[in-house]
């Protein structure tokens, strides 16, 4: 049996064969085996980089959103259901109204029940075939909905069996160990007002713009959207504290931040490329860290008394010249400083219509109804600033790169971190500001019981996250959730991540094979060429007494030479490409992502290389198994042949 | 062929002699002789036994649906030492005869039989191993492979017998010492003349010490000087190592030279 050496040496001679094709096939084989390897070097970079900023940013924890499925049953619609539906709203309005009669009795004030409103009024729509008892609609104009829809709430809290003692208990099967909440402060804008350079804005309203969560968020410190998070949720954009807390610590957009507050500080306006935008970042950052602005708020009745000074100068203006119009007898001015109490500019009431207000409220005071007018004036203090992207219009490379590594579910109200505010002073803090959301009942009844709101649940891995979601929870856009959980990764999409790695090896999985079966063609029809070259040569050997084995050994280690070439090459041009790509978009991207993931990812580099994948390996070793396997037929039929076939063309 | 175990002790040689593979063929070839001197190797020389017995041997090719004999019956019979020269004209045979005896072929009938063994019982295999150990063939176009150096182009039929490096290269060295192209060993074919080149491929035929030297149409490329001088070394070699040369050739004036002529026509001997 011929050496290994001496068979290495006879098969470097046969490079000289063909020395053009050969040449030819190990670089187009070489360069299509280099673009799997510089795609995997370039993917297995993206995503370790994407891991490492989301564990930076997360604290080396996965977040996930989880939201308690509610049946549907349980909210009170416009049409009725049911017959029993109907009997619970009646028996729910003769408790509602038995609990105020019983009020006024008590205040020994004369009860009035024509003032009671139906919590039913006749459907003007329905069915032929719907009966008569079922032909009303829940009457919103009642106070009774509102009543029964507590009670349909109280009574599925105390069975529920997704509260936050039952979710702990199935995410910790998974891994689940944090468990950390958020919510949203009820009052907003016109209740609360920005003071803004020095003036308050009573016409002020809710803006949006874009209409989106974006557009919400962007604008959630005039719009006075706060919502309150632990902490641990928070860390990623709070800035170092550069001074002592004047005020309730938020943190806000970088964009409205800029607008607002910018000019004063001498902040030019957002670029819109990731690198300056980077640089513009960092400035607002660094400027509006510790900036302290003030809303104030004004109660439902202080509220009515702006409302009613709009109101009277808007139908004061349009009855303006005509003889028969008589202005009201009461007129407020508007107040003169932000957060200040109105004046009265006219009073022109007789003494019935005073006795009149005088009397409701003190009948409001005796039921414990009246409110006084109050305002209230709020201090805030930046100590983060989020950069927000408007993700709907995701269309280019960048914005799809953005979307890929950044947060995807910001909420439209700006951040308050729990632990800075409840260590704040009584004097800095928000009366009753954790607690408020109770009036958000009719919009979410999940937040009649704390254990029913939304909780974040922090797991050490993607894998554990994943299993949760998977396995307990509806996710996504899933409205049709028979589970009693709904959830969605919080803070990034790491699950997205996973997804693309997931698309990824799905791609591989169609790539590598046609690429495998290029080359094989292309070593086929390579080695084919050679061999028949070679064949006298094969010939003489033969009559030298070289066995099938020896020619074949020569030919596997020549097989072995062009692999070991394309394997070289097609490393080196995916490595060198993968390098350059990575060198020309590596800064581009860490800008995105810093700027995406928040502060604490600073110093932190999007590398678009990582040679640590097993895909490399994979693929070198398919060199190796592709070369050999396209040699199997041209070498079978050379080793095979008669040498005296060959001699005989001497 | 290995006679008194001579491989064996080469590299005691080289050792001996520090690793100068010219003084240790030398000192191996005195050994040699000595030995053989004491009886304990047999010259096949000295011998003139029949070594080559082909009989009856017929050969038909089919090409193109067409039956072509090559061969048809021929006898003969070689003694050790003999140099045979096979003429005619061609598509006389003569190559195909070649064939035959050296393995590289099998006869349609008859058989061919070297050294008491019967090739045609021989498989694949052992063929080869026969081949490497008893036949070199020497070819009219030389086959030396181009990119190899000379002393490696020598030094082939011993990689496939698997020989060491140290002793492969000893060995081809000193081939190319006795035919002249000592100071060539480290060339390429391409740095040679056609008649350098050819005496490179019996040097490369050499090798492996065999019994039998097969030329087809040695001298087919070359000009009669250098003709005159492959025939020369041929004798040369018979006389040293008692080799049998079967030589194939038209050329009638190589053919006298020889010790027999057979010729051959349509596949007969006349």
């Amino acid at each position: 049996m011929i050496r290994l050496g001496y068979a290495l040496t006879l098969a470097r001679t046969k490079l000289n064969s063909k020395k053009a094709t050969l040449l030819t096939s190990i670089i187009v084989a070489s360069i299509l085996f280099a673009v799997l390897i510089a795609g995997v070097i370039m993917f297995t970079g993206a995503q370790k980089s994407a891991v490492s900023f989301l564990e930076k940013a997360n604290n080396n924890s996965y977040l996930v959103d989880v939201t308690p499925v509610l049946p549907e049953d349980i909210y009170i619609g416009g049409q009725l259901e049911s017959l029993e539906e109907l009997n619970e709203l009646k028996q729910r309005e003769k408790e509602y109204y038995d609990e105020v009669r019983a009020n006024y009795k008590a205040q020994r004030i004369p009860y009035d029940a024509s003032q009671e409103v139906s919590v039913l009024k006749p459907s003007p729509y329905f069915e032929e075939n719907t009966p008569e008892a079922l032909r009303f609609i829940s009457n919103f104009q009642s106070p009774v909905v509102e009543y029964a829809q507590t009670k349909r709430m109280e009574a599925y809290v105390a069975t529920a069996k997704n509260t936050r003692a039952s979710l702990k208990k199935v995410a910790a099967k998974y891994g689940g160990s944090g468990f950390y909440s958020n919510f949203y402060v009820g009052a907003t804008v016109p209740q609360v007002t920005l003071i803004h350079e020095n003036k308050e804005d009573f016409t002020a309203k809710m803006k949006s713009d874009p209409p989106t969560s974006h557009g919400y968020f962007i604008n959630a410190i005039h719009n006075n959207a706060y919502g309150i998070y632990d902490d641990e949720l928070l860390g990623r954009y709070l800035l170092p504290q550069s001074k002592p807390l004047e005020g309730v610590s938020v943190i806000v957009s970088a964009q409205e931040a800029a607008k607002l507050f910018g000019k004063e500080k001498g902040i030019g306006e957002e670029p819109k490329e990731a690198q300056p935008k980077a640089v513009w970042l960092k400035e607002v950052q660094g400027k509006l860290n510790g900036y302290v602005y003030q809303s104030c708020e004004r109660n439902s009745a202080d509220r009515a008394l702006l409302d009613k000074i709009n109101n009277d100068y808007v139908e004061m203006k349009t009855n303006e010249g005509k003889k028969d119009y008589i202005k009201p007898s009461l007129l407020y001015n508007l107040p003169t400083e932000p957060c200040g109490a109105v004046s009265v500019k006219s009073d022109t009431r007789s003494a019935a219509e005073k006795k009149f207000e005088q009397d409701t409220i003190d009948k409001q005071k005796k039921l414990g109804t009246y409110v006084a007018p109050t305002r209230t004036l709020h201090s805030f203090q930046i100590v983060g600033i989020v950069n927000s992207e408007d993700y709907l219009q995701a269309q280019d490379v960048q914005s799809f790169l953005k979307t890929l590594l950044s947060v995807n579910n910001l909420t439209s109200n700006a951040f308050i971190p729990r632990a800075q505010y409840e260590s704040l002073p009584d004097s800095l803090k928000i009366e009753g500001l954790i607690g408020k959301d109770q009036k958000e009942l009719m919009s979410d009844p999940a937040k009649l019981d704390k254990s029913l709101q939304q909780q974040v649940v922090s797991f050490k891995t993607i894998g554990e996250a994943r299993a949760f979601m998977d396995n307990e929870t509806c996710t996504g856009d899933n409205w049709d959730c028979k589970r009693l959980f709904r959830a969605n990764p919080h803070g990034s999409n790491y699950v997205l991540l996973e997804d693309i790695g997931a698309m990824f090896q799905k791609v591989m999985s169609y790539a590598l094979p046609i690429v495998l079966g290029f080359a094989t063609i292309i070593i086929w029809f390579t080695m084919g060429r050679v061999m028949a070259e070679n064949r006298k040569e094969t010939a003489v050997y033969r009559a030298m007494g070289a066995r099938r084995k020896d020619i074949l050994t020569v030919y596997l280690t020549y097989g072995g030479i062009i692999a070991l070439y394309i394997a070289l090459l097609s490393v080196a041009i995916g490595v060198v490409a993968a390098f350059i790509i990575d060198l020309t978009y590596g800064a581009y991207i860490t800008s995105i992502a810093t700027a995406s993931f928040g502060t604490i990812t600073e110093g932190t580099r999007f590398s678009l290389f990582s040679i640590e994948s097993p895909y490399l390996l994979m693929i070198i070793g398919a060199i190796f198994v592709v070369s050999y396997i396209a040699m199997i037929q041209p070498l079978i039929r050379n080793i095979m042949r008669s040498p005296i076939k060959d001699m005989r063309s001497e | 062929m290995n006679p008194g175990g001579v491989d064996d002790r080469i590299e005691e040689f080289l050792t001996y002699f520090d690793n100068d593979p010219v003084k240790a063929v030398v000192a191996i070839r005195s050994y040699a002789v000595a030995r053989s001197a004491e009886g304990q190797v047999t010259s096949p020389a000295a011998t003139g036994d029949v070594l080559i017995s082909v009989e009856n041997a017929t050969k038909t090719y089919k090409v193109a649906r067409q039956k072509i004999n090559a061969l048809n019956g021929v006898s003969l019979e070689i003694r050790q030492g003999e140099i045979v020269a096979l003429t005619g004209a061609s598509g006389s045979g003569k190559s195909t005869l070649l064939q035959l005896i050296g393995g590289l072929d099998t006869p349609s009938t008859g058989s061919v039989t070297i050294s008491n063994t019967l090739l045609s019982k021989l498989h694949d295999k052992k063929l080869s191993e026969f081949r490497n150990k008893t036949i070199g063939f020497v070819f009219q176009s030389f086959y030396l492979q181009p990119f190899l150096k000379v002393i490696d182009n020598v030094a082939v039929p011993g990689m496939f017998k698997g020989e060491k490096r140290k002793v492969l290269n000893a060995k081809a060295l000193a081939l190319l010492e006795r035919v002249g192209l000592g100071d060539r060993a480290k060339h390429y074919p391409k740095e040679l003349s056609g008649g350098q080149i050819q005496r490179a491929a019996i040097a490369r035929a050499l090798l492996n010490e065999p019994t039998i030297l097969l030329a087809d149409e040695p001298t087919g490329n070359l000009d009669t000087k250098n003709s005159e001088e492959i025939i020369k070394l041929f004798r040369s070699i018979r006389d040293e190592l008692g080799t049998t040369i079967v030589i194939v050739t038209h050329n009638t004036a190589i053919a006298r030279q020889a010790d027999r002529v057979i010729r051959l026509s349509d596949g007969v001997i006349v």
